[in-house]
């Protein structure tokens, strides 16, 4: 061999991890540490203070995760946060406003008025009595279950419609906080079924079962029925809620009941998790909660059973249709991608003849 | 000299995989120099390769990302052409501080290349460059067979 032949590459007996070589980011402790330390907080004011339930509280609840899940980040992953964040607040106060216009309808800017539509009083009732031969769901449930003392169903129940208040919102955190791609899959789905929902609450206005029981209002359908959904959660120690915003947003609008989005983000979430699970029991087991949130609502008079149907169709609807457009998009970038390959291709064997 | 192949199968090991999104696989600097220029002597290798790794792309089986300057050199960001599928891991001023500080032999362009692999669970990188075969990574393509 010659001695002025260039040196090769020889490799090290043994592989170098990327760890070894790259320096460690030593605020990863750090923003473990502040999410723990949050998570241990929040707990601790939900066991002292209540469940904050209204928009502004939970999206403050969710900025402060998200400050400490990003401490040290760069000024562009803060960037991004920014706009997401102010994407979620538009959906959000969008929301608010459609909901609470629905039942007196409103302008298009200043254009034509859209509604009101008539109230359905009777026939989400009439759906759910063809359904259940001539039975109504919330009156049977609450006949047979419920008590004077607070029972164990109750405290399943009340903390099953409490977690609608949470629940999407800290999938939402973790999908943020773990992978920004899924937390955009998540989002176009969530946000496609608010809008699906607030269209529907326009065009649909529908009066809940303990609506149409109260004497209060003039339809008396049937016997009054008890309305607390708060009271398995106060009998677990807890405070109730904590509502103090719900004033400054208070769109509120008691006549959106069809669709139900309990329903909708009782299932959103497992749906959207059940991606990554393999275990059959696992998805079954998740598959519950959906099921054990309808019976909640109905067993609370907060919704007819046609209501809950109707948001689990709309959440399984927005799965297909992104999933579909997920992968049109894919196969669109790939064809793409191979024709321009081709066509240089092609371009160099002409230039070559 | 031995080339690790297999994990852009989709099935890949590593860190990655413990996280919720399909297996990265980072498409080095000089494998996009390979697939972009028609002159090269890898050409048809590389794109070979890269036309396996968009098929896996097509049924989300793997994602495929580039560093930022990196793909920028190579047509930029455009959604239309060669680099549609690619996604772009943007580098910031603390990933060039990290670069700057990894033992690499001194070339920063390798060093950034590691450090946005390390910071994005990056286990697979598609390259030319035999200074990776150093570390523990899977590394495509795939020997040729004589």
């Amino acid at each position: 061999m010659s001695t002025t032949e260039a040196p090769t590459f020889v490799p090290p007996p043994t592989r170098l991890s990327l760890r070894s070589v790259v320096p460690v980011d030593h605020l990863q402790p750090v923003r473990l540490g502040l999410m723990f330390s949050y998570l241990l907080a929040y707990l601790l004011w939900l066991r002292l203070k209540g469940l904050p339930i209204d928009r502004i509280s939970v999206a403050i609840s969710v900025a402060i995760f998200l400050v400490c899940a990003f401490v040290g980040r760069s000024w562009r992953t803060w960037g991004i946060l920014l706009v997401d964040c102010a994407f979620y607040i538009v959906m959000w106060l969008a929301y608010e406003k459609t909901r609470g216009a629905a039942d007196d309808g409103f302008q298009v800017f200043g254009l034509f008025q859209v509604g009101p539509y008539p109230l359905q009083v009777e026939s989400m009732r009439n759906i759910d009595r063809a359904m259940f031969f001539g039975h109504d769901p919330n009156t049977v449930l609450q006949d047979h279950f419920w008590e004077r003392s607070v029972r164990w169903y109750d405290v399943v129940a009340s903390a099953t419609y409490m977690t609608h208040f949470v629940f999407p919102i800290i999938a939402m955190a973790v999908l943020w906080v773990l992978s920004h791609r899924q937390w955009v899959r998540f989002m176009k789905r969530f946000a496609t079924l608010l809008g699906v929902g607030c269209l529907l609450f326009v065009l649909l206005p529908t009066a809940p079962p303990w609506m149409v029981a109260s004497p209060k209002y003039p339809y008396q359908l049937f016997h009054e029925l008890h309305r607390d959904a708060g009271r398995g959660f106060r009998h677990l120690g807890f405070k109730g809620f904590t509502n103090d915003y719900k004033i400054a947003l208070s769109n509120g609008n008691g006549v959106a009941a069809m669709p139900s989005l309990h329903a909708s983000f009782a299932l959103i979430v497992p749906l959207f998790f059940m991606q990554w699970i393999r275990q059959t029991w696992v998805k079954v087991a998740l598959l519950l909660f959906p099921i054990t949130m309808l019976a909640s609502l109905v067993y609370l008079g907060e919704h007819w059973v046609i209501d809950g149907l109707v948001g689990w169709g709309i959440t399984v609807g927005t799965f297909w249709f992104w999933n579909r457009m997920e992968r049109r998009t894919r196969v669109a970038r790939s064809h793409r991608a191979r024709a321009a390959l081709r066509r240089r291709r092609h371009r160099h064997r002409h230039r070559h003849r | 000299m031995p080339r690790f192949a297999g994990a852009g199968t989709g099935t890949g090991t590593g860190t990655g995989d413990a996280m919720i999104d399909p297996p990265k696989v980072l498409l080095e600097h000089s494998f996009l120099h390979a697939v972009a220029d028609d002159q090269h002597e890898q050409h048809e290798r590389a794109t070979g390769e890269y036309l396996r790794l968009v098929a896996e792309y097509e049924v989300e089986a793997v994602l495929l990302v580039a560093v930022s300057d990196h793909l920028r050199a190579h047509g930029g960001f455009d959604r239309r052409g060669r680099f549609a599928p690619v996604d772009r891991l943007w580098v910031g001023m603390q990933h060039r501080r990290a670069a700057k500080r990894t033992s690499s032999g001194g070339d920063l362009d390798l060093a950034l290349t590691l450090v946005m692999a390390e910071r994005h669970r990056v286990r697979t990188i598609a390259t030319f460059d035999p200074r990776f075969e150093q570390y523990q990574l899977t590394l495509l393509p795939a020997p040729e067979v004589e």
